[in-house]
């Protein structure tokens, strides 16, 4: 129960961390989720339901899914945090040509002048790529390194969960 | 000639096992698996929608075919290797799985308010593709015993995009001395010999060892046995394989059939594809009659590889 109790954050953690999202990219509370810590800064995001069944597991694996980073000041999202919660933002949102958006899904930093400053969802054909960091004319990229765009190779067969033990 | 090859290829004791369960069906049989394996994809409606997906397809220049018994499940075909490296893809609106695989978490049928346990989990392809049917919402506890495996599945959950699901790295028969809990759904993929991959990945045929296989029906049993016990009543629990051999199949269910009579096989609801019931004898150990009731897919049923699904509700 320890571990359990290790991931579940207070409802005043909690409360910040919308108060964050708010703030930073106009995203309100929703219903329906909770927020779990993942070590010192990683936050993790899980159904309602699925969070009332983790008080009642005796031990986890990885829960939910992981949505980005937090500190005190500011929220990063992770790519698939902004893909999941960026339909609801309303600030902090740029939007890339089709030469940018490979650029930037390939992990690398691409030029972009904006007054916007900091994190900001990434946006391509209204489809949300993730999140970047905007500063000094220049857009980062947090692409997770096994996700980025890769030039050639073969089609991955699906994995079997038929392995015999 | 392709034919005449892979029966040359076949070992003997294979040839004779085939033969037996499928009887005049065994040149169709071989037929096809001598083709090459047809490719699959699931579009991921976490993600994206089925709309954007197939219009994304059609623009690589791949062709597609709807699978009759699964929305989201479709045969592809054509400019395939750019796929992986599309900017979908990398945002996870593609799923590469085997179209017979998607067939019991659609015949298990999750609902969005239930709970749901994944007794062997790893990779993810059922478990990604129950969190999407259910679309996010209930929950999904995903156990594999081995660390390495379960691994690719929170990597799988992760570029999927979901949230309802919680992996859990246990030995799943001891699982129900160890969850204080019951479930609405079930599903046990379990491990096997994988007999039924003749055409998805490079034919070994192995001369099928009694010894090993029946090793491994031990196991099979005991993660059955146990996740029955964590079946609620009125629940229900698909138990699937990937292998053609009775041993890993029939034998199971029918044992726990026999060790629990509050287990009642059920035909699965679903049209629009082929396959074989289950059979009742083997050699000279008889099953059950009510084994009828389970699913035998052959590869020239629907142009997938071998499935085995046995739908078991727990009576009240």
């Amino acid at each position: 129960m320890a571990q359990i109790k290790a991931l579940t954050m207070d409802l005043e953690r909690e409360t910040h961390v919308w108060q964050l999202l708010k703030k930073q990219f106009g995203i309100p509370k929703l219903a329906g989720y909770r927020f779990l810590k993942s070590g010192r800064k990683r936050i993790r995001l899980i159904s309602e339901a699925a969070f009332k069944l983790l008080s009642k597991l005796p031990y986890t694996g990885t829960t939910g899914l992981y949505i980005g980073e937090y500190s005190p000041k500011a929220f990063r999202l992770s790519m698939d945090g902004a893909q999941l919660l960026g339909h609801h933002a309303t600030k902090q949102k740029v939007e890339l040509t089709d030469v940018q958006a490979q650029q930037w899904l390939q992990g690398e930093s691409v030029n972009y002048e904006d007054i916007q400053r900091g994190y900001v969802i990434v946006i391509h054909n209204n489809t949300i790529l993730g999140c970047g960091s905007l500063s000094k004319g220049l857009l980062r990229s947090f692409v997770p390194k096994i996700r980025r765009l890769k030039l050639s190779d073969q089609l991955p067969g699906g994995e079997c969960s038929c392995q015999s033990p | 000639m392709t034919e005449i090859k892979q029966t040359a290829t076949l070992p003997p004791s294979l040839q004779e096992r085939f033969q037996m369960l499928l009887g005049d069906e065994y040149p169709q049989f071989l037929d096809a698996i001598s083709k090459p394996p047809t490719h699959f994809v699931r579009i991921n409606t976490l993600k994206t929608d089925i709309d954007a997906g197939l219009k994304q397809l059609k623009q690589l220049d791949i062709t597609y075919l709807p699978l009759p018994w699964y929305s989201a499940g479709f045969r592809i075909s054509g400019n395939l290797e750019h796929l992986p490296f599309t900017k979908e893809y990398s945002l996870g609106w593609y799923y590469i799985q085997e179209g017979g695989s998607m067939l019991p978490p659609v015949v298990l049928n999750p609902q969005s308010h239930d709970s749901v346990l994944d007794i062997c989990a790893a990779p993810g392809s059922k478990t990604t593709q129950m969190a999407q049917m259910m679309n996010n919402k209930g929950a999904i506890i995903a156990n594999d015993r081995s660390f390495r495996r379960l691994t690719s599945l929170g990597h799988n959950i992760q570029v999927c995009g979901i949230i309802n699901t919680i992996t859990l790295c246990q030995d799943g028969r001891h699982l129900s001395t160890r969850l204080p809990l019951q479930f609405d759904r079930i599903s046990v993929d379990v491990p096997c010999t994988a007999s039924g991959h003749l055409r998805s990945k490079p034919p070994q045929f192995e001369v099928p060892d009694l010894r090993r296989i029946l090793g491994i029906q031990t196991i099979q049993k005991g993660l059955l046995t146990a996740a029955f016990r964590l079946l609620k009543p009125e629940g229900s629990l698909v138990y699937s394989t990937c292998s053609i051999h009775p041993e890993e199949n029939e034998a199971v269910v029918d044992h726990l059939l026999r060790s629990s009579s509050d287990a009642v096989l059920k035909i699965p609801q679903l049209s629009n594809y082929r396959s074989h019931p289950g059979i009742t004898q083997w050699s000279d150990v008889h099953f059950s009659e009510k084994l009828t009731k389970c699913l035998r897919i052959y590869p020239h049923d629907n142009d997938t590889d071998s499935f085995f699904i046995a739908l078991i509700r727990k009576e009240a």
